[in-house]
């Protein structure tokens, strides 16, 4: 049979996502890289070529530098919090007790929640006047008077880290989860009986199947958090002091509230070559984990 | 060493029944093969051996003392699964050697044990390796290693073999003989493939629905069946039955012309007569003792030495083994020889041997 068509039938098939993504992916990502390199400003000026400038201002600049170590923290805290308490939660669910189908089915909650909505129920519990937190921490004698959780510069960033944590914890647990399923019952018999301990069993029954399924989640959730936006935005919108303010806070309002095209078109690439470094570093990791098996 | 004593364990769960009240007595160094179909109970029997689910009654003695709720760690028992259950990340080495890490014994110990235990079984040059790079048969001794390591009272095998295929099969069956011949250490063996439980047996326990329907030495249980269903169960092909009457000192079989004078035990009229394929022969000439029968044939099978021969005899059928020299083929007219001495009687309604 002669099969010497199919490449080119199947170009001719690819064609119109091929179209579809140059239009939507490919002119907005030519056209940052066009802007960047540009001192366009968002209204009036279509910009003059100025090379690297942008960049090379960017990377000495106080604001540059300080936004990347928020996001940073954020990112890291955040994502540890968000495994342990998420393995935690899963080796939990996964033992047998009365409520557990409940239990497993309400933990999807906090990750299914909107996170403008979650962050409003977390202003909430945060609020100086009225709020949760301040009552119970003061009615349980840790706390003296209400403190402004999210109006103070050394506690907002925490304060969001908890509650970015208490919504994505539950993917975590989710997918953890899954792959505890996963888990040979004969080799839990084989390890209780050759006399592992709690902590033995998890590290060599429970995480060799954990390990590949949770490095998914690790960068799932590193990518996501290295680009916080809303919940950021909803809490504190980069405040006080610019104490929270995260890189795409800073993408936007260098680009929208300062109007500056170029100079925020060069920022966003240079947030999206740190995401793409840490996919491409991770991935490498997930291949590694799989092939120890 | 390890001897063993079952003792009316009960298995409920809910109201299902899984096991009802098993008796099982083991000598130290003996071999017990579990028999029986899925669902008999077996596997539920030797997770409560080894300490993974708790009798709802009754008491397991190792060596005259109980272990129902101690530890399984604490048991001094070892045990070998169809799935081999190694540990995926450790390697072959690690994993012989893990129940002598968990135990704390010293690194050089856990390292002369681990070399001895390769070289009896043949795996030295495995030991780098992690389990995903083993074939199944180098996975079940590596499994196996690991139950040696510890030098236990007594060893449990959860269907070792049945992952395997045939050839691998008989070999890690031979290996396992060997194994027990060297060690001389007591095992329970699980298993539903009646070759392994007739080759490595020195006591055979045939289950049924919970309950122990025969225990007894491979040729106490192929040679005087307790019931229909042990009769039926061991042997392959299995052993033809023939429903008939006793009267007046004559057997007379109701759905197959045959009769003779049964010189069997009293006590029923109703009796099913029991008949092994290889006990049935393809008549030549007259001995004076035989049972003759006229029957024809249905269907020849040959399986390499020998030849397995179903005839139709008036409404019955009866298979029968014959060597493969012997000239038959389907259609044909021929006369059956049957000793009487082969022959097995069981009662017709309860199934029991008379």
């Amino acid at each position: 049979m002669n099969t010497a068509w199919i490449p080119r039938q199947a170009w001719l098939l690819a064609l119109p996502l091929m179209a579809v993504m140059v239009t939507v992916i490919g002119y907005p990502l030519f056209d940052t890289i066009r802007l960047s390199l540009t001192d366009a400003r968002l209204i009036g000026s279509t910009g003059n070529f100025v090379g690297l400038n942008n960049f090379a201002k960017l990377v000495s600049r106080p604001d540059f530098l300080q936004a990347l170590s928020t996001t940073a923290i954020f990112t890291v805290v955040s994502v540890s919090a968000e495994i342990v308490l998420g393995v935690l939660t899963a080796l939990l669910l996964q033992q047998r007790f009365v409520g557990r189908t409940l239990l497993r089915a309400l933990m999807i909650l906090p990750w299914a929640l909107p996170t403008v909505v979650n962050a409003m129920l977390w202003r909430l519990i945060y609020n100086p006047e009225y709020g949760a937190l301040n009552a119970a921490l003061t009615q349980i004698g840790l706390l003296e008077g209400y403190q402004s959780w999210l109006g103070q510069p050394q506690s907002a960033i925490w304060a969001i880290i908890v509650a970015d944590v208490w919504k994505n914890f539950s993917l975590v647990a989710l997918i953890s989860l899954a792959a505890l399923q996963a888990v040979p019952r004969d080799v839990q018999a084989a390890a209780l009986i050759d006399g592992a301990g709690i902590v033995q069993r998890f590290r060599y029954v429970t995480l060799p199947y954990l390990a590949g399924p949770l490095m998914v989640a690790v960068v799932l959730r590193t990518i996501e958090a290295f680009k916080v936006f809303d919940i950021v935005w909803v809490l504190t919108r980069g405040g006080p002091a610019n104490s929270t303010r995260t890189l795409s806070l800073l993408v936007y309002q260098e680009a929208f509230a300062f109007q500056r095209a170029g100079s925020g078109a060069s920022l966003a690439l240079i947030v999206t070559l740190i995401i793409t470094l840490l996919a491409v570093f991770y991935a490498r990791l997930v291949r590694r984990t799989e092939e120890m098996k | 060493m390890g001897a063993l004593e079952i003792s009316q364990i009960r298995k409920e769960y809910g109201i299902l029944q899984v096991l009802k009240g098993v008796d099982i007595a083991l000598d130290d160094g003996g071999f017990l093969v579990l028999l029986g179909s899925s669902g008999c109970g077996k596997s539920t029997l030797l997770s409560i051996i080894a300490g993974l689910a708790e009798p709802t009654s009754g008491d397991v003695l190792l060596d005259g003392k109980s272990i129902v709720g101690v530890h399984p760690k604490d048991r001094d028992i070892a045990m070998v699964f169809q799935s081999y259950a190694l540990y995926p990340n450790l390697s072959v080495a690690r994993n012989i050697a893990f129940p002598l890490e968990m135990r704390k014994v010293p690194r050089a110990d856990q390292e002369r044990a681990v070399a001895e235990v390769a070289k009896l079984l043949r795996i030295e040059s495995l030991l780098d390796r992690k389990p995903a790079q083993l074939s199944g048969g180098q996975r079940q001794r590596v499994a196996i290693g690991r139950a040696l390591v510890r030098k236990p009272k007594l060893f449990l095998f959860d269907e070792p073999l049945s992952n395997l295929d045939a050839r691998l099969r008989s070999e890690m069956r031979h290996e396992i003989k060997r194994l027990h011949g060297i060690l001389g250490t007591t095992i329970v063996y699980v298993t539903h493939d009646q070759v392994e439980a007739m080759t490595l047996a020195t006591q055979l326990v045939l289950m049924h629905n919970g309950q122990v329907e025969q225990q007894g030495s491979p040729s106490q249980i192929y040679d005087r069946p307790r019931t229909m269903r042990v009769a039926d169960f061991v042997g392959s092909p299995p052993m033809n039955f023939i429903s008939g009457k006793v009267s007046n000192g004559r057997f007379r079989g109701e759905t197959c012309p045959i009769e003779f004078d049964y010189k069997g035990p009293d006590g029923a009229c109703e009796i099913v007569m029991g008949i092994r394929p290889e006990a049935i022969g393809v008549a030549i000439s007259g001995q004076a003792s035989a049972i003759e029968i006229a029957a024809d044939v249905n269907l020849v099978e040959l399986t390499g030495p020998e030849q397995l021969i179903s005839t139709r005899v008036g409404g019955q059928e009866l298979v029968l083994t014959a060597p493969s020299g012997v000239d038959v083929s389907p259609g044909q007219s021929i006369r059956l020889s049957i000793a009487p001495e082969s022959l097995h009687f069981f009662e017709a309604s309860q199934g029991m041997r008379l």
